[in-house]
């Protein structure tokens, strides 16, 4: 047995195991924080990271503009077809806006659901090895970002912030299969909105799944999913992406939508982090 | 001077690989095709391999470490898989002598397994759901194409720049 302890080279392999235990246990849990070190390595890393990005991002950007250039006709004349609706739309947006705060201020409501601060945030570093689908973005605690805000680019949802360093934060994007990745969602309808959870996504068809939807609910295809604000932290009605494809659960008991997402998760360049006024108030409470 | 040219060089390949993820990959848009690059874990190997085997198995380990904190921030992962691939690989070439095109296919070969070893623990840990076929089809033959490539191109040029330094380094 003695003989045991003096073998060294056993006794440093073992103790590099159990080290490794430690560290993946305690950072597999799912509630942690990031630790002083982490955040600082994270923020030196990216920032430097950021330096070199820039150049990068122009010059693939000028090989976009080029691409662009070639399609700018075609879109001109689809465009142009549109324009026309869109006034339309601005005149009866802007009586629906006035006839909304005057019934509100009838009703003496001060905060909405759907209200956020928005803060635009640039992506720096993402993972190369696609498992978690994090994304660092360039701003952190010193601009206010607080962990679970939701993040958004122009077209819909796209992910939402799991840890804060301070100046930078970790995005985890909703294409992540990561089982604690739940969002409160819900389908669009005239009368009665279904609830639900955008719960994983489907790699091979590239859909995010809305689970739990109620069995006896009609779920149409090309329905739009929103996000419903019901966990608090985020605001109500950002666009997540249509419905495809509707199917029973094993047990009949729920129903499980397919949707399509509206972001394009390779192409996420300049986010922007929804604040929810309602939370800033709640927050506030608290302290 | 010689003593920062090493990590210099890590750290730029370290940066390459998220720089590859937010420019090339967006042209991937639409199709399940992902593309992984490996470029930090090729110039590991080649440290193990033309330089120094120790040093390379230490470098390994803090650029492992870097990689978890920075991309994927569960620690453990690459700070385990880079280093103990890496001495793997060293013991193996002992064993057998090799010209530059067996290593550099090895190297492939390994990269194959750290994919498929870090899918495993994905996989265990419940942060994918991607079934077998599709990483292998989707996932681990456009990576093993892409570092292939990668390869072709820079092992000669990086294995005479680690030959040219060891040569440096025991002239002194």
């Amino acid at each position: 047995m003695p003989q045991f302890f003096y073998n060294k080279r056993l006794m440093v392999i073992l103790a590099t195991i159990i080290l490794f235990v430690v560290l993946l246990g305690y950072s597999l849990n799912g509630n942690r924080k990031l630790s002083f070190p982490e955040k600082f390595v994270k923020d030196t890393v990216s920032l430097t990271e950021k330096i070199f990005n820039k150049p990068a991002q122009y010059i693939a950007g000028l090989f976009d503009n080029m691409s662009d250039l070639q399609n700018t006709y075609k879109e001109n004349k689809q465009l142009k077809a549109k324009l026309d609706q869109y006034v339309e739309l601005s005149v009866k947006e802007k009586e629906y806006e006035k006839e909304n705060k005057d019934l509100r201020d009838l009703l003496n409501i001060k905060n909405s659901m759907q209200a956020y601060n928005p803060i635009e945030a640039t992506v720096i570093v993402r993972d190369p090895d696609q498992w978690q689908q994090m994304v660092t973005i360039d701003k952190g605690d010193s601009s206010g970002i607080q962990p679970d805000m939701a993040v958004i680019t122009s077209k819909g949802l796209v992910g939402k912030v799991k840890h804060v360093s301070k100046f930078t934060s970790t995005v985890q994007l909703i294409s992540a299969s990561d089982r604690t990745n739940r969002i409160s969602a819900k389908i669009q309808q005239s009368k009665d909105n279904i609830y639900g959870l955008i719960e994983g996504y489907d790699v091979e068809s590239q859909m995010l799944l809305l689970k739990e939807i109620p069995s006896n609910a009609k779920v149409a295809k090309g329905q739009v999913v929103v996000t419903s604000g019901l966990g608090g932290v985020f605001p109500d009605g950002l666009p997540i992406g249509t419905v495809t494809k509707v199917e029973r659960d094993e047990y009949g008991l729920t129903q499980t939508a397919y949707v399509k997402p509206l972001a394009d998760f390779d192409d996420i360049n300049h986010v922007i982090v929804a604040k929810s006024t309602i939370h800033d108030l709640k927050s506030g409470e608290g302290k | 001077m010689n003593k920062y040219i090493l990590p210099l060089l890590l750290s730029l390949l370290f940066i390459s690989e998220n720089m590859f993820e937010t420019i090339i990959s967006p042209m991937l848009y639409g199709s399940q095709t992902i593309i992984v690059p490996h470029f930090l874990f090729i110039g590991l190997i080649f440290i193990a391999l033309y330089y120094d085997a120790k040093l390379g198995v230490i470098y390994g380990a803090i650029f492992g470490l870097l990689f978890d904190i920075v991309n994927t921030e569960i620690i453990g992962i690459y700070l385990g898989c880079f280093p103990l691939f890496i001495f793997l690989i060293s013991q193996t070439m002992k064993m057998l002598y090799a010209n530059l095109f067996v290593r550099s296919l090895l190297t492939l070969i390994w990269t194959a397994a750290l994919e498929y070893v870090v899918y495993g623990l994905n996989y265990l840990f419940g942060y994918t759901t991607m079934n077998n076929s599709f990483f292998m089809i989707h996932r681990l033959i456009p990576t093993l194409l892409l570092n292939g490539v990668v390869l072709l191109f820079a092992a000669y040029p990086l294995s005479s720049f680690l030959k040219g330094l060891r040569e440096k380094k025991e002239e002194n």
